[in-house]
């Protein structure tokens, strides 16, 4: 188990990010969650993640547009895209905003577990 | 006198040829000679008188010659004188007594004698006497002449005229005795004149009659016939010269008159139209006008004297000439037909000729006049006239015919009928009595007869027999020209014929064409004398209207199948506007699914999201239960709603597919290969049964490869779905023009009737669950590629059969549809 990592979740959709939060923090990651990408900002102002998991439509904006304001902050992040509807256009464009993955709800626990201890791993 | 003196004077006297007698006068008392006697007489007194000597010697005169005394020439008396005075006298008597004429000397040797020689001059008297008479006659013939008569010496001087001749020339007759006829005569004359008078002269002979002019007194001139008579001696020595003339100014005038009738006779007969001949009552041509003999052939020379008859002989004309000589009555002919017999070449000549007798005083025919004027030319012209007028009847009734042949094509629309018009016109026009019209079948081999007319001859042939195209019909159909025959029952096409059929004498075809290709046939037959040229020609243009007709009725054919398949096409499209409104809906639909996708792929995503995560913390907390049934329990129940996450996720995503725009990515597939992979995705349960059948040599796909795997699973798995009760899963695929058809059947329920056209619908489903939008995906993704297409078959109850359509390799590179 990963010790002191902190992962950001950024969801408009409450019950994601409970349900996210409750699955990650079993697996010993420490979460903050953001639910608009303002919130987001300010919070990543404050602190370091490891590894953001960012879901594509935000109440205030695009999560490919929070990418790129975030750029700096996030700059030593992994970061995770997440959609519920899917697009080459809006896959490119994460991935030119320096997106690492880009997935499409529903994602299931386990693969996702497996590709943030991926990431985190390469990270290091 | 001597003897000798005597004897030889005697002997002269005897023998001298005058009579010579020797008298003595007797003196009455009163000294007048009464009486004479005669002394002596010669032979040639015996000869002269008729007197012997005997009877007269020693006689008185009074006794020889008895009532001599009485004698008118007085013998007595004057002889008496002669022998009183002794003067000689030399007279010329009458002897009554005697009956003869005496020229007498008498002369006296001695008073009271005398001798006489005489001569007998009777025969001289007796000439003298006529030449009296005749002088005399001569002379008031001489001075009542009308003919000038004068009497001129060697130098022409006049030296005696008549009155005719100083009339003649105005001068009196003493006037005329000091002038010369060379002063009367015009210079011009003088020449000719003095020649012919120097040879008169020289022959003294008459000379011929010439003819010369005079000069009156007045100076006018005028015309004379002149005959100059020279006389002559015994010797023949010419002595004086008459001259007998003629005032010939009448005669002149009169000629000249003739000469002038004669002119304008012959500028008449010679300037008008006709051909003049006059001809002596045997037909010989005395005379001809030029215009005659040159519609003769002839020289006018060579026609004069010769017998009209024998140049040209004709009994009938022979006749006709004999009948106005012999009736003295004109006969007259118009455009009478002449064939020259020598001049063959000139054929028919027409005349109109006049035949008129010329009569003497008493009416007997003295020769004929005929005027000829030939027609001939008229007669051409009248015979062209009348060929131009036929040839314009012809030529009329031609285009009338024409005309309603062509209006037949105007006014109605079948060709049946319109061919029944046109033939009927032809045959009329040209004058067969038979025929048919006739079409190429449509395998070109037979000539199907529309309708015959065979005329009044019987025709016993089926009339569904075939009849090819062959003969001289085949010629037409092969040249598309009109071709007939004259003597067709001796024609090499006679043998072809069947039994039974027409008898055909001529027959003619022309061509009935569309786009230069032969396509029926006018037949005609059995025409009156011969089919020619302008028939061939008159029956090609009736083809051609029938052409047209037949072309009108072909494109009207057509015309009605085009409104036909228009008005099957209305009602058709009304089914397609419903189509496309419906298509239309369905577009509206789709912009509204389309629009909705995206907030779809959140609502649903984000809660299926959640209840995924849930049932992965469900597990995890089922996995610490140690009620074993109990877990199992909530183990499958978490199951469960997976498998619904999962389905519910898939109709997000084909949602979003169906929205999302397609750009395949064509390449070269193995269908073998697509279609493994296609079934790894798939769970087929145990109880279906499949079946793949591939072609053998299947050429590769030319297609998206994702595109077609997703078709694929799409149909495999509603295959599958329809077999709940299991069946057998077919997989097949053939090759044709370029193109794949892959089929995917089942032995399931099958698609009800009413749900057919629907299925390719999106959003359309069943109540059982697998369709959505399966089927308008696949359908969306077929026909994304080129010429690509999904059809299916279905029966309730016994299974459905999918096949897409989809290009290969093999298809024409052209037609590939290459996009990014």
């Amino acid at each position: 188990m990963e010790a002191n990592r902190i992962i950001l979740i950024v969801d408009d959709d409450k019950s994601i990010l409970r349900t996210f939060t409750r699955i990650l923090q079993k697996h010993g990651y420490e979460i903050d969650t953001a639910e608009t990408g303002k919130e987001a900002i300010e919070k990543a102002d404050k602190k370091n993640y490891d590894l953001a998991l960012v879901d594509i439509r935000l109440p205030d904006m695009d999560g490919t547009e929070l990418l790129a304001k975030m750029k700096k902050q996030l700059q030593n992040t992994i970061k995770i895209m997440i959609t519920g509807f899917p697009s080459i256009e809006s896959g490119v464009k994460a991935l030119d905003e320096g997106a690492d993955a880009y997935l499409v709800k529903p994602v299931k626990p386990e693969e996702l577990l497996m590709l943030i201890k991926e990431k985190l791993k390469n990270k290091n | 006198m001597p003897e000798t003196f005597e004897g030889r004077y005697r002997s002269l006297l005897e023998n001298m040829m005058s009579g010579y007698a020797y008298h003595e006068v007797v003196f009455d008392e009163k000294g007048k000679p009464v009486d004479y006697i005669f002394l002596e007489v010669n032979k040639a007194f015996e000869r002269l008188t008729g007197l012997k000597r005997a009877n007269v010697i020693g006689k008185k005169v009074t006794e020889v010659l008895p009532g001599i005394e009485k004698d008118a020439a007085d013998w007595i008396g004057v002889y008496g004188m002669v022998a009183i005075t002794g003067n000689p006298i030399r007279f010329e008597n009458y002897s009554e007594k005697l009956k003869k004429w005496y020229n007498v000397y008498a002369y006296s040797p001695k008073k009271g004698y005398f001798a006489t020689t005489f001569e007998d001059i009777s025969v001289r008297k007796e000439l003298e006497t006529c030449l009296f008479t005749s002088e005399t006659k001569y002379r008031r013939l001489y001075e009542t002449n009308r003919d000038g008569i004068v009497q001129t010496d060697r130098t022409g001087c006049i030296v005696e005229c008549n009155k005719a001749y100083s009339d003649m020339l105005g001068y009196s007759k003493e006037e005329l005795l000091d002038l010369t006829y060379q002063q009367l005569t015009p210079e011009k004359w003088r020449q000719m004149e003095n020649e012919i008078v120097n040879q008169s002269w020289e022959k003294a002979d008459y000379s011929p009659v010439y003819e010369k002019e005079f000069v009156r007194k007045d100076g006018t001139v005028f015309s004379a016939s002149v005959r100059v008579l020279v006389v002559s001696d015994e010797n023949g020595k010419p002595l004086e010269m008459w001259s007998i003339v003629r005032d010939i100014t009448r005669r002149k005038q009169a000629e000249e008159a003739v000469t002038t009738e004669k002119n304008v006779l012959k500028g008449i007969m010679e300037n008008t139209g006709a051909n003049l001949a006059y001809l002596d009552p045997e037909f010989n041509f005395v005379s001809v006008n030029s215009a005659y003999a040159k519609g003769s052939g002839r020289s006018a020379e060579k026609l004069t004297g010769k017998n009209h008859f024998e140049l040209f002989p004709n009994e009938e004309n022979h006749a006709v000439f004999e009948q106005v000589r012999d009736t003295g009555k004109t006969v007259t002919f118009y455009d009478k037909t002449f064939y020259f017999p020598d001049q063959p070449g000139r054929g028919a000549t027409y005349w109109d000729w006049t035949l008129a007798p010329v009569k003497d005083e008493k009416g007997n025919v003295q020769g004929l006049v005929l005027s000829l004027i030939e027609t001939t030319r008229r007669k051409e012209l009248e015979q062209e006239l009348l060929e131009i007028l036929e040839e314009s009847q012809h030529r009329e009734s031609e285009i009338s015919s024409l005309l309603k042949a062509s209006k037949a094509v105007l006014y109605n629309q079948e060709f049946q009928p319109i061919a029944q018009v046109i033939f009927d016109t032809c045959k009329e026009l040209i004058g067969a009595t038979a025929g048919y019209v006739a079409l190429l079948s449509e395998n070109e081999e037979e000539n199907n007869v529309l309708f015959l007319d065979a005329g009044t001859l019987p025709c016993t042939v089926d009339p569904k027999l075939p009849m090819p195209v062959r003969g001289l019909r085949g010629e037409t159909y092969k040249t598309g020209k009109v071709a007939y025959h004259n003597d067709f029952k001796h024609s090499k096409w006679t043998k072809l014929m069947p039994k039974g059929h027409v008898k055909l004498r001529n027959v003619l075809f022309a061509p009935l064409s569309i786009d230069n290709k032969t396509v029926g046939i006018i037949g005609l037959a059995n025409k009156p004398g011969r089919f020619t040229k302008r028939d061939a020609n008159m029956a090609l243009a009736f083809g051609e209207i029938a052409s047209i007709a037949l072309m009108n009725s072909r494109i009207l054919e057509a015309l009605e199948e085009n409104e036909k398949r228009l008005e099957e096409y209305a009602e058709h499209l009304e089914d397609l506007v419903e189509e496309e409104a419906n298509k239309l809906k369905d577009a509206e639909r789709l912009a509204a699914i389309g629009e909705t996708a995206g907030m779809v792929g959140h609502d649903i995503r984000n809660p299926l999201q959640t209840i995924t995560s849930s049932v992965y913390l469900a597990k995890e907390e089922v996995k610490l239960l140690s009620d074993h049934a109990k877990r199992e329990e909530l183990t499958e129940s978490l199951d469960t709603i997976e498998e619904q996450v999962v389905y519910i996720n898939k109709i997000v995503s084909d949602l979003q597919d169906f929205v999302k725009p397609l750009n395949p990515k064509i390449e070269e597939v193995d269908l073998r290969n697509l279609v493994k992979d296609a079934f790894l995705s798939i769970a087929i349960p145990e109880n279906v049964k499949v079946l793949i059948l591939i072609e053998e040599d299947l050429p590769q796909l030319v297609v998206d490869r994702y595109l077609i795997k997703r078709v694929l699973i799409n149909l495999i798995t509603n295959a599958v779905q329809a077999m709940p009760g299991g069946g057998t899963l077919t997989v097949n695929a053939t090759y044709e023009s370029g193109m794949a058809l892959i089929s995917i059947e089942d032995t399931g329920l099958g698609i009800p009737e009413e749900n057919r056209n629907k299925i390719f619908k999106p959003l359309f489903t069943t109540k059982s669950k697998g369709q959505g939008f399966g089927l308008s995906v696949c359908k969306r993704l077929v026909e994304a590629h080129d010429a690509g297409s999904i059809t299916f078959k279905s029966k309730v109850g016994k299974g459905t059969k999918f096949t897409i359509k989809v290009p290969t390799k093999a298809r024409r590179p052209d037609g590939w549809k290459q996009t990014e």
